[in-house]
């Protein structure tokens, strides 16, 4: 027994100690229980604000799309049934047999069908339409569409500028969101969804049992709120502390906002592809990218794939795991048959559909890489970078896709049949082209090399060459911008010279190295007599020629020596076109656009670029060299194209070969298009190519595949036509010995009258046309 | 020598037809602006130049051409003051008319009413250039130039 003390106080001594450490920790306890509680507390304001703030702000960094030109269907507009139907299905419309809706058409023979899509253009907005057009010769023959004279289709997503974290997405609103979409949603990954407050521990443990009985994790316990904190706010590590983040910032999200906007959100937010480094995100560009249609034209069955995807976007690839993804959507099929959702007969359909996606994904990050790349340059003249890559700017450009196909197939096409014909080694050539509407100076079609869909060098942006004799029609406008000294008939001596320019002899010489003697200008163009230019160009002055290059449109430096007569300056393609577009558009200098306008995310009308023009040249002068221009195409060296061309079609360009055949170029104009083709080797190598056997070549299988019409050069008013002799520079009359009609400007026809001018006892027209020529 | 003769006064006949059907010049207004046209302006006859190198085979346009709809369409916006859809229908048209004078008719006439006279001075240009003089859109077109140049 222990010795009692001797007194209570004593006694009870030893116990002292202990009560000031229990109180201690009491407090502490205690301080640390309030310390919890307020942490916990500035912990959830401070989640409540992060839920806030990003949930009400701008939620994404949205990409730039880029977009083509619309196309516009009318009677006579050249346009061949296959190119209309390749157009359609990369807008992702459906070949049907009878047409239903809009995004469908039908083929029967050579008519058409065609249901359109609504569309909010710069001008108005588009009805979906049901359009019945027919073809005949490449040409839209007949187009009935409630009476109206036109019908337009949407334009195409041809690429886009992306965030730094490649997110693609396209947003959508509930009220244009299938409400099997919602439905399929809900009953696949969350039933509870409109009962929960975010967190559902009925569906906790409704996974739990479901994964002790499969021995796996087959079933998730997350609701669709959580799903979405986990995507939108959190990063996909897996702790209990980010769990329990998650449920509250989840309670949180359901305690601010609806259903509907939680739900708006994750249907914008979850991740459904990859598409190399674009990563695909919301059920709208996953729309685009699988089957090419928006997604209120999707069907259930195509639906129930996306739906399914959401667990699994990469397991459940169709592309790559069309079993696996086929199997998927049934089970979501049968999910929403189950939860009577769809009717057993629906389900059993849409079962037995196809998986129905398209061939290649429907949105390739950047289908035309080189016509991006002038997009973002004339952009950046206007926007910061980091807006172009994060607010979900739309932008118009002018890119014609049919014509930018068929130039990007007939660069690389022909490249390859010249390396076969000339025996060079396979790829040792490149090439670049441009195709400009001409009077609108858009920009329809960009190739900077010869593989198509490759962003490397763009050669018609950047690659500098000397242009050879696509520089001389400018030589020829200066002197027929001086009808008191020169007019097409003018002789032009085609004679050997030598200049002494920077110290040394500069004696150039024919490309067959021959002289002509006097040669009317018009035929020293048309053969590309470099003699007789280098003669014509040091008559008028080196100063001239280069303001009329500089007036032309050409920005760059011009070194005034004897040989930029010939081409020595170098050029880009995109400059080269830039000074042909203002000769098409008869002396009227444009800035060649690509981009029409530019709209804000939400549709509204950011920046247009509206046509814009200047008179830098007469039109009679124009239509003189023209003229000339027409000649190298009929009789000089570019008449190889009309073995491909029709002989109605009216042509008019120049040829371009620099010195040791390092640089093939052809630039020519034809119906409404201005066309600018180099041919060469990167490292500037020879070739056994002039402008008329390689660039030409290409040239012209791009415009005979482009069906081309009849050029119409209208006469302006201060022209005449008269029957000449050329030989003699001296009037001629029809019918006489090498007579031809030319065109001078008014009082500048040749004075002297030819041995055939006048004859006796002329006919009835002969005065009839003299009464009018007076 | 009589079916010279009658050939003649066949052509003479037709030309004064022609000219009978000229429409009046537009009257003059103190707007600063060409008053927009209720409907589509008066298509005159144009008749093939038989002096146009490479005469072609283009149809002649019908009424209800595409573009003449959308020249209308952009008379309207004109008239309500909306330049820019004005400007937007006026490029399609040229798109499928790039020649037709009209269109840079209108163009100038969206431009100057938003104040942009250099540009829009140009652009009459262009379509004095596209136009035959004497005709109404020649004459519109010129209307329009002393207006802006009187206004700049």
């Amino acid at each position: 027994m222990a010795k009692r003390s001797p007194s209570g106080k004593r006694r009870r001594k030893p116990a002292r100690p202990r009560r000031p450490v229990r109180r201690f920790f009491k407090r502490l306890l205690g301080l640390a229980v309030i310390l919890g509680l307020v942490a916990g507390v500035v912990g959830v304001l401070i989640l409540d604000t992060f839920v806030r703030s990003k949930f009400e702000g701008a939620k994404w960094s949205l990409p730039a799309h880029v977009f083509s030109r619309a196309l516009e269907i009318y009677e006579g507009v050249p346009l061949r049934e296959d190119r209309l139907r390749w157009e359609l299905e990369q807008l992702g419309y459906r070949s049907v047999g009878r047409v239903t809706g809009p995004g469908q058409f039908s083929l029967n023979g050579n008519r058409m069908t065609l249901y359109t899509r609504r569309f909010q253009f710069a001008d108005v907005e588009e009805p979906a339409r049901v359009a019945t057009l027919s073809f005949q010769a490449g040409r839209v023959r007949s187009l009935n569409v409630d009476g109206a004279p036109l019908v337009r289709l949407e334009p195409m997503l041809i690429g886009g500028i992306y965030p730094d974290h490649h997110e693609d997405r396209v947003l959508v609103r509930m009220d244009n969101v299938p409400s099997y979409l919602v439905e399929g949603l809900v009953a696949v990954e969350d039933q509870d969804f409109y009962s929960h407050f975010g967190v559902s521990p009925k569906g906790i443990l409704r996974a739990l049992i479901s994964n002790i009985r499969a021995g796996a994790t087959v079933q998730g316990g997350s609701t669709i709120t959580q799903q979405l904190v986990k995507n939108f706010y959190l990063t996909q590590e897996r702790s209990l502390v980010r769990k329990g983040i998650e449920a509250v910032m989840a309670i949180l999200l359901e305690l601010h906002y609806s259903k509907n906007a939680i739900l708006e959100t994750y249907i914008n937010e979850v991740y459904l592809g990859q598409s190399g480094q674009r990563a695909i995100h919301g059920f709208g560009m996953a729309s685009q990218h699988l089957f090419r249609q928006p997604l209120q034209e999707l069907e259930l069955h195509q639906i129930a794939l996306m739906v399914g995807m959401v667990k699994g976007a990469s397991y459940y690839d169709p592309w790559r795991n069309p079993e696996r993804a086929r199997s998927r959507r049934n089970l979501v099929i049968d999910v929403m048959a189950q939860e009577g959702l769809i009717t057993p007969e629906r389900a059993s359909s849409a079962r037995q559909r196809t998986l129905d996606i398209a061939a290649q994904p429907g949105t390739t990050t950047n289908p035309y890489p080189d016509y991006l790349q002038l997009v973002r340059k004339q952009l950046a003249e206007d926007y910061r970078e980091d807006d172009l890559k994060n607010a979900g700017l739309r932008i118009f450009t002018y890119l014609d896709p049919q014509v930018q196909r068929q130039t990007q197939t007939s660069v690389s096409s022909v490249l390859e049949n010249l390396e076969r014909g000339y025996r060079l080694p396979a790829g040792q050539l490149q090439g670049a082209s441009l195709v400009v509407r001409t009077g609108t100076a858009e920009i329809l079609a960009l190739v900077g090399g010869r593989r198509a869909g490759y962003a490397g060098f763009n050669r018609a942006l950047e690659a500098e060459r000397q242009v050879g004799s696509t520089i001389k029609p400018a030589v020829y406008l200066t002197a027929l911008s001086q009808p008191g000294r020169y007019t097409l008939s003018t002789p032009i001596d085609d004679a050997p010279l030598s200049v002494r320019a920077g110290g040394k002899i500069w004696s150039p010489q024919n490309y067959k190295r021959e002289s002509h003697g006097q040669v009317p200008l018009y035929e020293a163009l048309a053969h590309s007599y470099n003699q007789a230019t280098a003669r014509l160009g040091l008559d008028l002055g080196l100063n001239r020629v280069a303001d009329t290059i500089r007036r032309l449109g050409y920005e760059g430096p011009i070194q005034e020596v004897p040989s930029m007569l010939l081409g020595v300056t170098a050029m880009t393609p995109l400059e080269v076109a830039t000074l042909y577009h203002t000769i098409a558009a008869e002396g009227f200098y444009s800035p060649l656009r690509a981009i029409s306008a530019v709209y804000t995310a939400d549709g509204e009308p950011l920046k247009r670029y509206p046509f814009e023009t200047e008179q830098r040249f007469s039109p009679e002068s124009m239509h003189l060299l023209l003229y000339a221009m027409q000649s190298v195409m009929r009789e000089g060296t570019g008449k190889t194209a009309y073995r491909r061309l029709a002989p109605t079609v009216t042509a008019a360009g120049k040829t371009g070969t620099t010195n040791d055949q390092r640089d093939s170029w052809f630039s020519g104009i034809v119906d409404n298009y201005v066309g600018v083709v180099w041919v060469g080797r990167d490292d500037n190598g020879k070739m056994p190519l002039t402008g008329g056997t390689g660039a030409l070549q290409i040239w012209t299988d791009i415009m005979a595949e482009l069906n081309v019409g009849p050029l119409s050069f209208v006469k302006p008013d201060g022209i005449d036509y008269h029957w000449v002799e050329p030989a003699t520079n001296s009037l001629s009359r029809e019918g006489c010995q090498g007579a031809r009609y030319l065109p001078y400007i008014r009082g500048s026809e040749p004075g002297n009258h030819g041995a055939c001018y006048r004859k006796p006892g002329g006919e009835v027209i002969d005065w009839f046309k003299d009464l009018f020529d007076r | 020598m009589n079916r010279q003769i009658a050939f003649i006064a066949l052509l003479l006949t037709a030309m004064l037809a022609g000219c009978a059907q000229v429409p009046p010049a537009p009257t003059s207004t103190s707007s600063p602006l060409p008053a927009p046209p209720p409907a589509r302006p008066v298509e005159e006859p144009r008749e093939r130049d038989p002096e146009m190198i490479q005469p072609d085979a283009v149809e002649p346009e019908r009424e209800t051409s595409p573009a003449a709809g959308l020249i209308e369409q952009g008379w309207r916006y004109h008239a309500a003051s909306d330049y820019p859809r004005a400007l937007a229908s006026a490029e399609r048209a040229q798109r499928i008319a790039p020649r037709d004078p009209e269109v840079y008719l209108l163009m100038a006439s969206a431009q100057w009413a938003m104040a942009r006279g250099s540009v829009a001075e140009q652009l009459i240009r262009k379509g004095l250039a596209l136009s035959q003089s004497g005709t109404l859109v020649h004459r519109q077109l010129q209307s329009l130039l002393g207006q802006v140049s009187a206004g700049r």
